[in-house]
């Protein structure tokens, strides 16, 4: 750990805060307070101000016309793009560029005309189709989704659960299981489908605390895909899964910690302008020590993710570090959510104020993008595998 | 469960209205041919589902209603308005010329 942020990532932060600060927080004004989507109209406003800004598409490499901003800094930017209403899951409502979907860099040419490049442009929307009913913490075992050759084609069967976008998308990356149910990792296969395929249905919305931005239950009844439509080799589906997995918990506990330190930056302002028994909220020691747990857990979770995010740019392991930075940063961020509901009152748990749905929205983050127990599962792995390294000299 | 709204219609008059919880939620209004609207009262409603469909109580006589209470309002409202839509191939009045939402649930 020493980390630094650099005269370019402040000024990158500062135009990213201003962003946030004069475009999107008084576009939530008329809002609804659970909403998560621009009119496309509007939408297209703020990305013409990105691309202008020179920050659309920013998770996409510069070769291919993106930002390429490396980790340290996309965690950086995250923090400060989700410090808004809906920021927790539609940081900036995507002006930024959609969702990262970094399997189509590995994809063919042809691919890439058809799947990558409108993505890039924003005229098309996907979706990432991996967990299952049989479950979503264990994949390479839990995905029942098969795909069998027919011909050069490939039929696909099988249902998906907790996927976002489906019923919106142009297509989809589908995990299906092409070797036999004991191959493991080893026997999955990622495929392109198009949401038009006949056989595809997006069968309900699964109804969760999270109103505005909703998974979706899919069925795949005799899918039939050209050879054409496999993502990679076919075999390495879940590596290529893995891997996105892994470096998105980064931004994923970023964004966390930006809707925390908004919620806290509320609490401290309103514990200095609140009074009660004669004196404002901020002269009471109960709230003192309230905001002073804020704050060490809001530069503990920010220091782990950081040093996570250094990891990954520098090319050294970073697994560990990763899944801690995901249990801590989504665990403090609860927590301050929490406490700042607390020091608000009743205006804390009302509609009024964004806290209540960072509550709810951050109650999700311990279970998605791998749960807690999975994180630790994975750090135990590493840490009891072989010779043990500890922190220091890793 | 269905996801189409399947409770029993009941006439839009005060008395009724004057049951509905001031709650969020999502409701349908219909009239003597079919389903003329559905929406939400959300976060920023007044006085929630009672307040929504009061306002609809005074635009026409002889309507219908149904509603369905529940906190994740958002995705129940665009999960309807895309079973209706893939149903009868366009919005129902209310969303003619408006951002609706679009998709592909169909009633099971």
């Amino acid at each position: 750990m020493g980390f630094a942020i650099t005269e370019t990532q402040r000024t990158l932060i500062e135009n990213v805060r201003r962003f946030v600060r004069t475009e999107i927080i008084p576009l939530e004004f008329d809002l609804d307070p659970d909403e998560s989507e621009l009119s496309p109209s509007v939408l297209a406003g703020l990305v013409a101000k990105t691309k202008q800004m020179g920050l659309y598409n920013l998770d996409v490499p510069e070769e291919l016309g993106g930002v390429g901003a490396d980790t340290v800094t996309r965690t950086l930017l995250a923090i400060e793009m989700s410090q808004h209403r809906a920021g927790l899951y539609s940081p900036c409502y995507s002006a930024f560029g959609q969702p990262d979907m970094a399997q189509l860099y590995e994809a063919t040419d042809e691919q890439k005309e058809r799947y990558l490049f409108p993505i890039l442009r924003g005229e098309k929307r996907s979706f990432f189709a991996l967990t299952e009913p049989s479950g979503g913490s264990d994949p390479a075992r839990a995905i029942q989704t098969r795909a069998k050759r027919d011909g050069s084609d490939w039929i696909i069967n099988g249902n998906k659960t907790f996927i976002s976008g489906a019923d919106s998308a142009d297509f989809g990356l589908v995990f299906a299981r092409t070797g036999d149910q004991e191959s493991g990792r080893d026997g999955i296969t990622c495929f392109i489908v198009d949401a038009d395929t006949p056989g595809f249905t997006v069968r309900r919305v699964i109804h969760t605390l999270r109103s505005g931005h909703y998974p979706t239950e899919l069925v795949f009844e005799d899918v039939r895909v050209p050879a054409g439509a496999v993502l990679g080799e076919v075999g390495q589906g879940f590596a290529m899964a893995n891997e996105r997995l892994t470096k998105n918990r980064i931004p994923y506990a970023a964004g966390c910690l930006g809707v925390a330190m908004m919620a806290h930056r509320m609490a401290v302002e309103y514990a200095g302008i609140r009074s009660v028994f004669g004196s404002k909220l901020a002269d009471h020691e109960g709230i003192q020590w309230m905001l002073v747990d804020n704050e060490i857990d809001l530069r503990t979770a920010a220091a782990i993710t950081l040093d996570a995010a250094e990891r990954a740019d520098s090319g050294r392991p970073f697994r560990t570090e990763v899944a801690i930075a995901k249990i801590v940063a989504t665990e403090a961020a609860g927590r301050v959510v929490d406490r700042a509901m607390q020091i608000h009152g009743g205006y804390g748990v009302s509609k009024d104020l964004p806290l209540e749905r960072w509550y709810r929205e951050l109650r999700i983050r311990r279970i998605g993008e791998g749960s807690t127990e999975t994180q630790r599962m994975i750090i135990s792995r590493d840490m009891l595998k072989g010779r043990y390294t500890s922190w220091i000299d890793r | 469960m269905s996801v189409s709204m399947s409770k029993p219609w009941t006439p839009l008059t005060a008395e009724n209205v004057a049951l509905v919880p001031a709650s969020v939620g999502v409701f349908e209004i219909a009239d003597e041919i079919g389903v003329i609207a559905i929406d939400f009262a959300g976060g920023n409603s007044v006085f929630g589902l009672r307040g929504a469909l009061d306002e609809w109580r005074g635009k026409q006589s002889g309507l219908l209603f149904r509603y369905e209470r529940t906190n994740a309002y958002l995705s129940r409202y665009r999960e309807v308005v895309q079973v209706f839509v893939n149903e009868f191939g366009a919005v129902p009045r209310n969303l003619v010329g408006v951002d609706a939402p679009a998709g592909r649930i169909r009633s099971n």
